[in-house]
């Protein structure tokens, strides 16, 4: 029944000091569908990958409105991203009431951070099952900061989350020189190239699978509609995709479906969160 | 007769005593009822009238900057009773915050600010006070407490330096404000606001010595006018490179006082 005799709730310790519903919360996220999203000195673009969960509905909502200089980038359960995602924007609102101006995007980070962590300490609760890229800009200039389950967030310069985005990271990893000086058009290319790149060979970014949107100096956050989406996906037709990469994430062939129980014998899980001992 | 005096009896002074407790047991209890304030019996107080006060504070923005002076005088009544009280204060590099009216509630708002930006700080994510940020938040402050039905007896003025740009803007006790360049409080709106406005008006952007000077010639008019203002005042300076405090003295000329007649 259980994995382990130490994950039954967030509250116990494994005696190597892990704390494995953690870690699990933690695959919620890499099971999401990926998103993109990186930052040059004066812009910062998100780029998600939509999926329909069946031929009759429509393509999940990815990236999210927080305030007119933030927006975010989910992976993961999308209604714990609502929660999220509520509560932002009430911390914003209230932050431009009461001051007059908006909201910094590292205090904002903090204090959904914190909100994070009280149920990664309280028994009977579970992590948000979610991972974030939050996208600012604020009079300290452009803001891109990674949040996950375990209530841990990186500032970033490019990042990568979410099923196979491994293939992204690596394509960032490569390009992360070009993207400080970047224009605004060619940080949506990379961010679109990026994210193809984590997409199976049969499959093909378009309009409907595809979500972008950009906030910067003197531009609002706003979602790209499908016509200039249509327009970036057009000029990135002919360039190189990189070779599908060896992911670090469970290979399971169908990203919609939970990855195969692990092979018997095997009782570690494959992550770790992130504190100094990375493996025990 | 057996004297019924035992030495070894603790004696208590019951009458006295106000606390409610009975110890030993003493059948005789002349403890009062220990609820002796408002507050403790559970009844609403507001202070209606406000009871150490400051006078006026005069600020207006010259070229390049903003310039503020009040008086460091707390008055009891008429009593000129603390007479070192500061009331203008610095809460960043670019933030300035002077307060005139009552002076308990000036410092309740000032220690609420000082613990605002000590909060800000030990969020070490850089982000700072600012002049306006200050301003709405005190706005918030009066007018939350104002409908309480307890406002705060005082007026508030923020200054600074504001994205580059001179700042001055003024709270009421009712948490209506303003942001102008010249801002009077207290008697100095009723004897100063006129003619400075007038000169101000006229004067095409006063650089920063002109405005020291004219605002030493408030200050005097507002000391010979004024029955609460004090010869020893503050000035402040706010410009892109920083803040200035300068403490300062009227010189009055009461030369002319014999020759003054229907005064009394």
């Amino acid at each position: 029944m259980f994995r382990n005799q130490y994950d039954h709730d967030v509250s116990i310790w494994s005696p190597q000091g892990r704390l494995y519903q953690i870690e699990y919360a933690m695959e919620a996220v890499k099971q999401g569908a990926a998103t993109v999203a990186l930052k040059s000195n004066t812009h910062v673009v998100l780029c998600a990958l939509k999926r329909a969960p069946s031929e009759l509905s429509a393509h999940q909502k990815k990236i999210m409105f927080i305030d007119d200089h933030i927006g975010v980038s989910i992976a993961g359960l999308a209604s714990d991203a609502r929660i999220l995602c509520r509560f932002m924007r009430t911390e914003c609102i209230n932050h431009s009431y009461g001051f007059e101006k908006p909201m910094p995007v590292t205090r904002l980070m903090n204090q959904v951070s914190n909100k994070c962590q009280v149920p990664t300490q309280r028994y009977g609760r579970r992590p948000f099952g979610v991972g974030f890229l939050m996208a600012g800009y604020d009079e300290k200039g452009t803001h891109l900061y990674q949040l996950c389950p375990s209530a841990n967030y990186y500032s970033c310069k490019s990042m990568a989350i979410g099923a196979r985005s491994q293939s992204a990271r690596t394509y960032l990893e490569k390009n992360l020189d070009k993207f400080a000086t970047s224009n605004q058009d060619e940080l949506i290319k990379h961010c679109m190239r990026a994210l193809r790149d984590t997409l199976p060979n049969e499959v093909e970014l378009t309009v409907k699978n595809c979500a972008v949107s950009v906030v910067g100096k003197d531009t609002p956050f706003t979602l790209l509609d499908d016509g200039r989406i249509g327009t970036y996906l057009t000029a990135i037709e002919g360039d190189e995709r990189a070779p599908p990469a060896q992911d670090d994430t469970i290979a399971t062939g169908d990203d919609d479906l939970p990855p195969p129980p692990p092979p018997p014998g095997s009782v570690e899980p494959r992550t770790i969160v992130a504190t100094e001992r990375m493996e025990s | 007769m057996i004297s019924t005096f035992n030495p070894f009896e603790t004696h208590y002074d019951s009458i006295n005593d106000k606390d409610d407790f009975n110890i030993g047991n003493s059948n005789k209890n002349h403890t009062v009822n220990p609820l002796e304030t408002e507050a403790e019996r559970n009844i609403r107080t507001r202070t209606v009238t406000p009871i150490v006060t400051g006078s006026s504070v005069a600020a207006f923005v010259f070229n390049g900057g903003v310039i503020l002076a009040a008086d460091v005088l707390g008055s009891y009544g008429s009593l000129a009773k603390y007479r070192n009280l500061p009331r203008i204060h610095q809460v960043n590099d670019r933030t300035i915050l002077a307060l005139g009216g009552d002076l308990s509630d000036a410092d309740y708002i000032k220690e609420a600010i000082d613990a605002k930006v000590e909060e800000d700080l030990v969020q070490e994510d850089g982000s700072e006070m600012t002049p306006l940020a200050l301003y709405s938040w005190c706005t918030r402050l009066m007018y939350h407490r104002r409908t309480k039905l307890n406002p705060f007896l005082t007026s508030v003025i923020v200054a600074g330096i504001e994205n580059n740009e001179p700042f001055l803007g003024r709270v009421n006790d009712k948490g209506s404000a303003y942001k102008e360049f010249l801002i009077m409080t207290g008697i100095a709106n009723h004897l100063a606001q006129g003619w400075i406005r007038t000169i101000l008006e006229n004067s095409n952007q006063l650089n920063k010595e002109q405005a020291e000077h004219l605002m030493d010639r408030i200050i005097k008019q507002l000391f010979y006018r004024d029955c609460r203002a004090f010869a020893r005042y503050r000035v402040c300076i706010v410009t892109k490179e920083g803040v200035e405090f300068k403490a300062k003295e009227v010189q009055p000329d009461w030369s002319l006082a014999p020759g003054l007649h229907n005064t009394e």
